[in-house]
C-alpha cells in the first residue's frame, strides 16, 4: 500500500515538474528565436503621429494625481497630438480640487462623475474620445518619457495592431513586499514579452496600455470583469481575433503595495478575478483557434496554480518532517553539540532533488531575463532574496485562498 | 497554427529530463562505489587483525591493548559506514539489490568484529565495550533506540555498537539469531545478557561500568582545563594596569 502511495506521488512529482519546466523552456526557446527582433530603435522622427487619449480614473488619489498627470504632460510627444481625461470617479478626498490645477490646460480634460467603479470610469471618457489611440493609465503611475513613443512604433509596424501592454515596474523599492514585486514584475515584462511575439499575452495592464480605439467599437467598452477590468478587456480581444502585444521598452513605474499585507489582498483580488475570467472565457481554453493563447498561456497559468500548490504541500511536508525528527531527537537524548562533519556524501542526489534544483536553476534564469529585458543592471541581492522568501512562502498561501474563495464563491473586498 | 514550437521544447524538456537521471545515476552510482572501497578496506583490516592473532598464540596480549584502533579494527569507520549505507537507502530504497548487497557486506564485518572483540576479552582479559543492536525496518521504537544508540556513539566514541537488520537474509546473521535467542526489536546485547525492549541513555549507561569512569575522567579533565585559565587570569591584570597608569601619565 506504501509503496503504491509513494510511486504515485512520484509520478505526480514528476509530471508536474515536467510541465513546470516545459513552461519555462518556451519561454527560452521563444527568446532565442526572437532575440534579434528585441532590439528596438527609437526613430528619431515617426512617419506620422497618431492622436492620443490617456485616460486616467482616479478614486482617492489626492496625492499622487497631481504628479501623475505631470509625469504625463512631459511624455515626449508633440503636444497637439496628446490629450488627457481624468475621471473622478465619485472620490471623497481631495483628488478633484487637486485636479484643478490643470484645469485651464488645453491638454487636459477633467471629468467627474457618482462612483460606479475603475470600468465605468473608463467607459464615460470614452464617449469623449476621437483620437486614433486610446491610453489606458492607472493614477498612481510615472511614465517614462520615451514610452508613448515606444509604443506608437508598435502601432505604427503593425496595422493589426489592437492592445498594447506597456512594462509596469517599481519604483524605488523600500520595503521587502516592495522589493519582491520589482523583480517580478521584471519576471512578467520578460515573458510577457515573449508571449506577445507568440501572440499569447495574457493581460494588458490597466496601469498602462494602448488601445486603437476602434477597437472599443469592434467588441464593446469596458466591464467590470470580476474587479479585473483589464483582463477581462484583454480576454475579450483574443476570443474576437484581435491582435495583442506586449512592448518591453514602454515603462511605466509605480510603487505597488508597500505592506506584506495589502500585497496579499491584492494578490487575492487577482487570483479571484482570474480563475473568473478564465471562467467566463473557457471557451479557448487548449481551443486551437485562440492560438498561442488559447493553447499555451490560460492552460499554462491555471496549470501554474495546481503546479505551486503542491510543491507548497510537498516542501511543508519535508519540513515538518525533519522538525518532528528533531524533536524526538530532543526528546530522547537533549541537545548535543554534535560536530557537523560535512559529508558532501550525505547531499541528496536522487533524481528527485536533481530536477527541483533544475526548477530552481530555470527560475533563476527567468528573473536574469527579466532584468535583462527591463534593462537593470544593478542586481540587488536585498530583493532577490526578498522575492525568493516572500513569494515561496505567500504565493502558495494567496493561490490556497484564492481557490478556496473560488470554491466557496466568496466575494473579495475590493480595496 | 504551427506546433513545431510545442514539439521542440518538449524534446529540449525530454533531454533535460533524460539528463537528469541520468546524472543522478552517475552520483548514486559513485557513492555505492566510495562505500564498497570503504568496506573493503575495514574487511582488510579486520583480516589483518585476526592473522596477527593466529600468529602470536601465546604471547599476543601484551602487544594489544584496548586503545590501539588500528589493533583491533577501525571502530568509528564502522559506524560512518553504517549511516553511509542508511543514506543510500533512503536515496535508492531499502529494496534497493545494491543496497542489500552492502547491508549484507558490513553485517558480516561487524560480526566478525564482534567475535573479535569477545576472543580479545577471553584470552586477554580486555574490556571493549560492545553493543549488539538488533532492529527492523518500520519498526517504531527502533528509530528512538537508533536514535539513543547514535547519541551514545557519539558521546563515547570508544564504544563499538554493531548494526544488524534482524530481517536481512543471510546465513550467519541466522545462527547468530538463533544462539542469542533474540525474538523481538529492538533488542539490544551487552555482556552476554539481551535486553529487548527500548533502552534509554540512562538504562544503558547503568548496564556499562565504564562509562561511570570515563565521565568521572572527562569531569577531572575539565576541572583541570578551568583551573588553567584561572591561572592565567590571576597574572594578566597586573601587567595592564600598570600600562594604563603609564598611558594616561
Amino acid at each position: 500500500m506504501y509503496g503504491i502511495m509513494t510511486t504515485t506521488f512520484d509520478i505526480v512529482y514528476y509530471v508536474l515538474l515536467f510541465f513546470a519546466i516545459y513552461f519555462q523552456v518556451f519561454f527560452l526557446v521563444v527568446f532565442f528565436e526572437k532575440r534579434k527582433d528585441l532590439h528596438e530603435e527609437l526613430q528619431p522622427k515617426l512617419p506620422f503621429y497618431p492622436s492620443v487619449s490617456f485616460l486616467i480614473p482616479c478614486w482617492n488619489e489626492e496625492a499622487t494625481i497631481v504628479s501623475t498627470i505631470k509625469s504625463v504632460l512631459s511624455v515626449h510627444y508633440p503636444k497637439e497630438k496628446l490629450h488627457i481625461f481624468v475621471i473622478d470617479d465619485g472620490s471623497t478626498d481631495h483628488t478633484w480640487s487637486n485636479a484643478q490645477k490643470f484645469s485651464e490646460n488645453t491638454q487636459v480634460t477633467l471629468l467627474k462623475k457618482e462612483n460606479g467603479g475603475k470600468h465605468t470610469a473608463l467607459n464615460y471618457a470614452l464617449q469623449y474620445v476621437t483620437s486614433d489611440l486610446v491610453v489606458s493609465f492607472d493614477a498612481d503611475t510615472k511614465i517614462v518619457p520615451n514610452s508613448l513613443l515606444y509604443a506608437v512604433q508598435y502601432f505604427i509596424k503593425d496595422a493589426e495592431l489592437m492592445a498594447l501592454g506597456g512594462a509596469v515596474l517599481i519604483e524605488s523599492p523600500r520595503t521587502m513586499a516592495q522589493m519582491a514585486q520589482s523583480v517580478e514584475y521584471q519576471m512578467f515584462s520578460y515573458t510577457k514579452r515573449m508571449l506577445g511575439f507568440v501572440g499569447g499575452v495574457l493581460v494588458v495592464p490597466g496601469a498602462f496600455s494602448v488601445f486603437r480605439r476602434e477597437i472599443f467599437d469592434k467588441v464593446g467598452g469596458y466591464t467590470r470583469g470580476h474587479n479585473l477590468e483589464d483582463l477581462e478587456l484583454t480576454f475579450r480581444i483574443h476570443d474576437k481575433g484581435y491582435k495583442v502585444n506586449h512592448c518591453h521598452t514602454a515603462i511605466v513605474t509605480t510603487k505597488g503595495p508597500s505592506s506584506i499585507r495589502a500585497l496579499f489582498k491584492q494578490r487575492l483580488r487577482w487570483g479571484y478575478g482570474f480563475l473568473s475570467n478564465v471562467t467566463d472565457y473557457k471557451n479557448t481554453i487548449l481551443n486551437k483557434k485562440f492560438g498561442n493563447f488559447g493553447l499555451f498561456t490560460v492552460p499554462m497559468s491555471v496549470f501554474s496554480y495546481v503546479i505551486i500548490v503542491f510543491v507548497f504541500f510537498v516542501s511543508l511536508y519535508r519540513i515538518s518532517m525533519f522538525i518532528a525528527d528533531k524533536v524526538l531527537q530532543f526528546s530522547l537524548v537533549g541537545f548535543n553539540n554534535f560536530s557537523f562533519n560535512f559529508d558532501s556524501f550525505f547531499i541528496s542526489t536522487s533524481a528527485m532533488t536533481l530536477i527541483g534544483l533544475t526548477m530552481y536553476i530555470l527560475i533563476f534564469i527567468s528573473i536574469f531575463m527579466g532584468k535583462h529585458i527591463s534593462k537593470v543592471e544593478k542586481t540587488s541581492l536585498r530583493a532577490l532574496f526578498s522575492f525568493l522568501l516572500l513569494y515561496s512562502v505567500l504565493a502558495p498561501l494567496w493561490i490556497l485562498r484564492t481557490l478556496y474563495n473560488w470554491t466557496f464563491s466568496k466575494r473579495v473586498a475590493w480595496r | 497554427m504551427s506546433f513545431k514550437r510545442y514539439i521542440i521544447v518538449f524534446v529540449i524538456t525530454g533531454v533535460i529530463f533524460a539528463f537528469t537521471f541520468w546524472l543522478s545515476n552517475q552520483l548514486s552510482e559513485g557513492k555505492i562505489r566510495e562505500v564498497r572501497d570503504l568496506e573493503d578496506q575495514i574487511a582488510l583490516n579486520i583480516l589483518s587483525t585476526e592473522t596477527r592473532y593466529s600468529l602470536l598464540e601465546n604471547s599476543s596480549c601484551e602487544h594489544v591493548s584496548a586503545n590501539n584502533t588500528n589493533d583491533i579494527g577501525l571502530n568509528s569507520e564502522l559506524n560512518d559506514m553504517v549511516h553511509r549505507v542508511k543514506f543510500m537507502a533512503s536515496q535508492l530504497g531499502a529494496e534497493d539489490e545494491k543496497v542489500i548487497s552492502l547491508k549484507k557486506y558490513y553485517t558480516l564485518l561487524q560480526i566478525k568484529d564482534y567475535l573479535l572483540t569477545k576472543e580479545l576479552y577471553n584470552r586477554c582479559g580486555t574490556h571493549i565495550v560492545s553493543i549488539l543492536y538488533l532492529y527492523q525496518e518500520g519498526c517504531a521504537e527502533c528509530v528512538k533506540q537508533s536514535i539513543i544508540l547514535d547519541d551514545l556513539v557519539n558521546r563515547y566514541p570508544e564504544i563499538r555498537v554493531y548494526w544488524i537488520d534482524k530481517d536481512l537474509q543471510t546465513p550467519a546473521l541466522d545462527t547468530l539469531l538463533s544462539i542469542l535467542n533474540v525474538k523481538s526489536t529492538p533488542s539490544i546485547v551487552i555482556k552476554n545478557k539481551v535486553y529487548d525492549s527500548l533502552q534509554t541513555t540512562v538504562d544503558i549507561e547503568s548496564y556499562i561500568p565504564q562509562i561511570a569512569a570515563w565521565k568521572k575522567a572527562a569531569e577531572k579533565k575539565d576541572a583541570d582545563d578551568v583551573k588553567k585559565k584561572n591561572t592565567l587570569k590571576n597574572e594578566a591584570p597586573t601587567s595592564a594596569t600598570s600600562d594604563t597608569t603609564s598611558f594616561f601619565r
